[in-house]
């Protein structure tokens, strides 16, 4: 009989099958969703990253009445400056405050460190190798094992100690921390993180005109273009595809449509379109680069400025950064970190330091633009502030702010009359930049405080201060001039980098990065001839001494305030890539992008009229940062080093043995 | 067309009713549920059942046969010889229903692309409002022009793209709500609806010109006059994905998944040989 066929027990199945299903997926979407068993804990330590913020300037917005939040701060806790680094470099100090340790520790020493064997530099913080075995199918190159980018930071970080407690932590794009040391921990990595090309950070320019700019541009690429019937045709360069043969770059083309009258063009990247007034930011675009049709793709996003249509058409593209929803390389941990923060609050700039510096030093862009792009840098960073702290319930918050260190380094010459690229017609629009900056972070500050309770531990603090830099000393053309370092060819001084014409065998020391100087020691050096012991102990005396009485002819100051050993600074077990000297230069001077990529101008000295005018690469002592707390700070003489020491001791938590600082409190 | 686009739309908005305040996944679990029963009936009510059960049978029967015999091996290439021909057979059955649900499940797709593919504009959000016309007209002479109620804000001035015979504006959500622009080509007015809304809402993209073909795949809005310069006028709408557990997957997908996966669920309880 037919009606039989429908039985409840048929009916029962059928319905059971659906809340099977049904289950599956809420259970999916839940266990996507969940934070992970953290225990809860009422205590909190807040602890507010404000890069280069300087313990002078904010003394005196605060006695000038105008950041009130510090003020307030300071009112019910302390403020002290803060010893920063041997060098006060970004990298090294803030490895110094993720571990507790000095460079000796950690290994970080300078931006850039060397490979004794070939004295070539290579990026201190991180490094990149390709996959280590390939196959060859026709013009393919498929990879066989991953590639890997490893951090080389060594040390714990203080987060992954609070793990070890089962006490959570989230961690906000810290400097030295990419890719992101190994932890279930949330973090995001910040300065150090690469753009698709790999680099810290290449802007694109396309331009009618490319020679109105520099021929050397350092930090982007120009692009010249033509515009036939009001249409640009133009691409994006991405990075190499080593997924082929010679590893072409990977390009996407894209389209640039110009109203014949008004001020504006539409922009067309893939399936991507946006239409921009001159003068305007376009939000994030996304844009793929294909590798392998339908196997591999490498995702970007970018920004798009249109800077002027008529008469020239200029048009500038952000580096392309790691889209965060699906980046190539690791950004953060957990990976799904910053797919929720981008799922949350929209897309954001992932690269290292996205204050486009480069650009505004090359004249691509204005003080005006530059300060338009680092206005949405912080506008996105007040966003993701703002949630982070919004779900802030217990364990460790630390939030880190970029935009006054690069504001400070590009504006610090429209606050100083003294410094070379002073411009007293600018001073009226942009004499306040830094100032105005300091008011910014003051409204940051302000939101935090208003999150802190009794139960929370307010940390405000910044890995160094600013000084100017009026003058570029080349260390390595003293070396030269007093014999220290032979070259190849005379007459070719100054015409190569990176060591090229220097002759090895007739040299005992040589300068890379922006505070090292290294001896030529035999057994270390692949062509070393100082030996270790007395003769390199002589050398380096002698050296001491004669840097420390360096004088500049124009002005008769002294070039160098102190020579510091770092087999007397630094301990730890991580001294393999550690220069011999560090070099603390004086009040104004630093040493010479030159002598940071082993060049040997002619010139000893050099005037600094770049728009990078205020610096830290200096001796520490003049420029320490700051720390700010709504507790008392106990010892008195606080150095980056002691705030991990300081945040584990708050959570009860004994110090590792390796950690050279204390507790302040 | 324009009758029957009007009764599928307001047919589906009836079903959509109670899910526009929901989470999207609601509103598609149920489509789902009722796709995947719609695909059994036609299966149950126009397939030959008893055939396809056949069918199956025969097909079972001899990959046993393969499995008992697989030291013969003229039986067993003469049994796959035969699983291929049932197969057939079985396909041979399965192709009626297929063919009548072929048009039904276009007609579900196209009225799911338009609440699943793209979501309304959001408050202080930007869009690109194109207008796109059928021939090379004079752009900067004729006269086009864009007005838009309280609420939407035109961005000006307009943008002209002569090789495409193309203008372009930016268009700003100011307040929630349908909105009627209205596109002034020369003497000639046209309208197009904007949405600004959180609720899961039928959407129009684009609204085109009079052709049995456009008014199928674009019926969310009625077409534009006969003999009109304007080929389209499009609002470039965000993309919507449905989001599981941080994964962001296109609706199509779901719902085919969904619908099989509840089809084969039900398919013992309404005693359809699928």
């Amino acid at each position: 009989m037919r009606a039989k066929r429908f039985s409840f027990h048929q009916f029962k199945r059928g319905f059971r099958l659906i809340g099977v299903l049904l289950l599956f997926l809420v259970a999916i979407a839940g266990l996507w969703s969940c934070q992970g068993g953290k225990r809860s804990l009422s205590k909190r330590v807040l602890v507010i990253g404000f890069d280069g913020m300087d313990p002078k300037i904010l003394s005196r917005l605060i006695e000038e009445g105008k950041v009130p939040s510090f003020e307030k701060l300071n009112n019910i806790g302390d403020f002290l400056p803060l010893n920063s680094s041997i060098p006060p470099q970004s990298p090294v100090a803030w490895a110094n405050f993720i571990t507790g340790m000095n460079p000796g520790g950690h290994g970080i020493f300078d931006f850039i460190h060397r490979e004794p064997e070939s004295y070539l530099p290579f990026l201190s913080t991180s490094r990149t190798e390709p996959p280590k075995r390939t196959i060859k199918l026709g013009s393919l190159i498929l990879p066989l094992s991953g590639g890997k980018v490893e951090l080389l930071r060594q040390g714990k970080a203080f987060w992954q100690i609070l793990e070890e407690y089962d006490i959570p932590a989230t961690i906000f794009r810290v400097p030295s921390n990419f890719p992101p040391a190994k932890t279930k921990q949330r973090t995001i990595s910040g300065m150090g993180t690469p753009d698709v090309l790999g680099t810290y950070g290449t802007f694109s320019f396309y331009t009618e005109q490319p020679k109105e700019l520099r021929e050397d541009i350092s930090g982007g690429a120009v692009f010249p273009v033509e515009v036939v019937d009001n249409v640009v045709k133009a691409q994006l360069v991405g990075p190499p595809n080593t997924f082929k043969e010679d590893n072409p770059t990977a390009v996407v083309d894209f389209t640039v449509y110009i109203d014949p009258e008004n001020r504006m063009a539409k922009i067309v990247v893939q399936d991507e379109e946006v239409i921009l007034k001159e003068g305007e930011w376009s939000q994030w675009v996304r844009v793929k680069f294909r590798m392998v049709r339908l196997l591999a793709s490498l995702r970007g996003i970018c920004r798009f400025y249109l800077k002027e249509t008529h008469p020239v058409f200029k048009l500038y593209v952000t580096p392309i950064n790691l889209d965060p929803k699906d980046p190539a390389m690791p950004i953060s941990t957990p990976k799904s970190y910053s797919k929720k923060l981008c799922r949350r609050l929209g897309y954001f700039y992932t690269q290292g330091m996205p204050e486009d510096t480069k650009a505004l030093d090359q004249g691509v862009l204005d003080d005006g633009e530059f300060l338009k792009q680092a206005e949405i840098v912080l506008d996105e960073r007040m966003r993701m502030f703002n949630y982070e702290l919004e779900r802030f319930r217990s364990g460790l918050l630390f939030f880190y702010f970029s935009t006054l260190d690069q504001g400070t380094h590009m504006f610090w010459r429209l606050m100083d009359p003294e410094h070379p690229s002073y411009d007293p017609q600018l001073v009226a629009k942009y004499g306040n930049v830094v100032e105005t900056l300091y008011l910014k972070m003051d409204e940051a500050l302000g939101i935090a405080l208003g999150y802190v309770d009794e139960n929370t531990t307010l940390i405000v603090m910044s890995d160094h201060g600013f000084a100017p830099f009026y003058r570029g000393f080349q260390l390595n053309t003293w070396l030269k001039e007093n014999g220290y370092v032979a070259l190849i060819d005379e007459w070719r001084q100054g015409e190569t980098e990176f060591f090229m014409n220097t002759d090895w065998d007739n040299t005992m020391a040589y300068a890379l990065g922006f505070n090292g100087l290294y001896i030529n020691q035999a057994g270390r050096e692949e062509y070393g001839i100082v030996s270790p012991g007395e003769e390199k102990e002589a050398l380096l005396e002698e050296l001491a001494e004669r840097l420390a009485q360096v004088r500049d002819p124009q002005t008769g100051l002294q070039v160098i305030s102190h020579v510091y050993r770092t087999d007397e600074v630094y301990q730890g077990e991580a001294m393999k890539y550690a220069p011999d000297l560090i070099i603390g230069y004086n009040w104004g001077y630093r040493a010479s992008n030159e002598t940071a990529l082993g060049q040997f101008p002619r010139e000893l000295f050099r005037d600094n009229t770049d728009k990078w005018s205020g610096d830290h690469c200096m001796d520490y002592v003049w420029i320490p940062g700051i720390i700010l707390s709504n507790r008392e700070i106990k010892y008195r003489q606080p150095a980056l080093y002691d705030i991990a020491p300081t945040i584990l001791a708050e959570f009860g938590i004994p110090l590792p043995k390796e950690m050279v600082g204390r507790p302040i409190f | 067309m324009g009758s029957f686009n009007f009764l599928v739309n307001r047919l589906f908005d009836g079903i959509f009713y109670l899910f526009i305040s929901l989470n999207p996944w609601v509103a598609m679990i149920v489509v789902c549920l009722l796709t995947g029963i719609f695909i059994l009936l036609i299966f149950r009510y126009t397939s030959n059942q008893k055939g396809i059960r056949e069918a199956k049978d025969k097909i079972k029967a001899h990959f046993l046969e393969i499995r008992l015999f697989k030291d013969d091996f003229r039986l067993m290439i003469r049994a796959q010889g035969k699983i291929l021909r049932y197969n057939l057979v079985y396909m041979k059955h399965s192709l009626k229903p297929m063919m009548i649900m072929i048009l039904p499940l276009v007609i579900v797709l196209i009225q799911l692309n338009f609440r699943f593919g793209f979501r309304p504009l959001q408050l202080e959000e930007r869009v690109i409002v194109r207008v796109k016309l059928s021939e090379a007209l004079p752009l900067r002479s004729m006269g086009i022009s864009l007005k838009a109620p309280e609420g939407l804000e035109v961005e000006k001035p307009p943008m002209r793209i002569e090789s495409l015979h193309e203008v372009q504006w930016r268009l700003r959500a100011k307040e929630p709500g349908e909105f009627e622009l209205r596109v002034r080509v020369g003497e000639k007015l046209f309208t197009k609806i904007v949405t600004v809304s959180d609720e899961l809402c039928q959407l129009s993209p684009r609204k085109v010109s009079r052709s049995f073909f456009q008014e199928f795949l674009y019926p969310s809005e009625p077409p534009l006059p006969s003999n009109s310069p304007v080929s389209f006028i499009e609002v470039k709408y965000p993309a919507r994905n449905l989001n599981l557990g941080g994964w962001n997957i296109h609706w199509l997908i779901v719902f085919f998944v969904l619908s099989i996966a509840f089809g084969f669920s039900l398919k013992g309880m309404l005693k359809v040989e699928v």
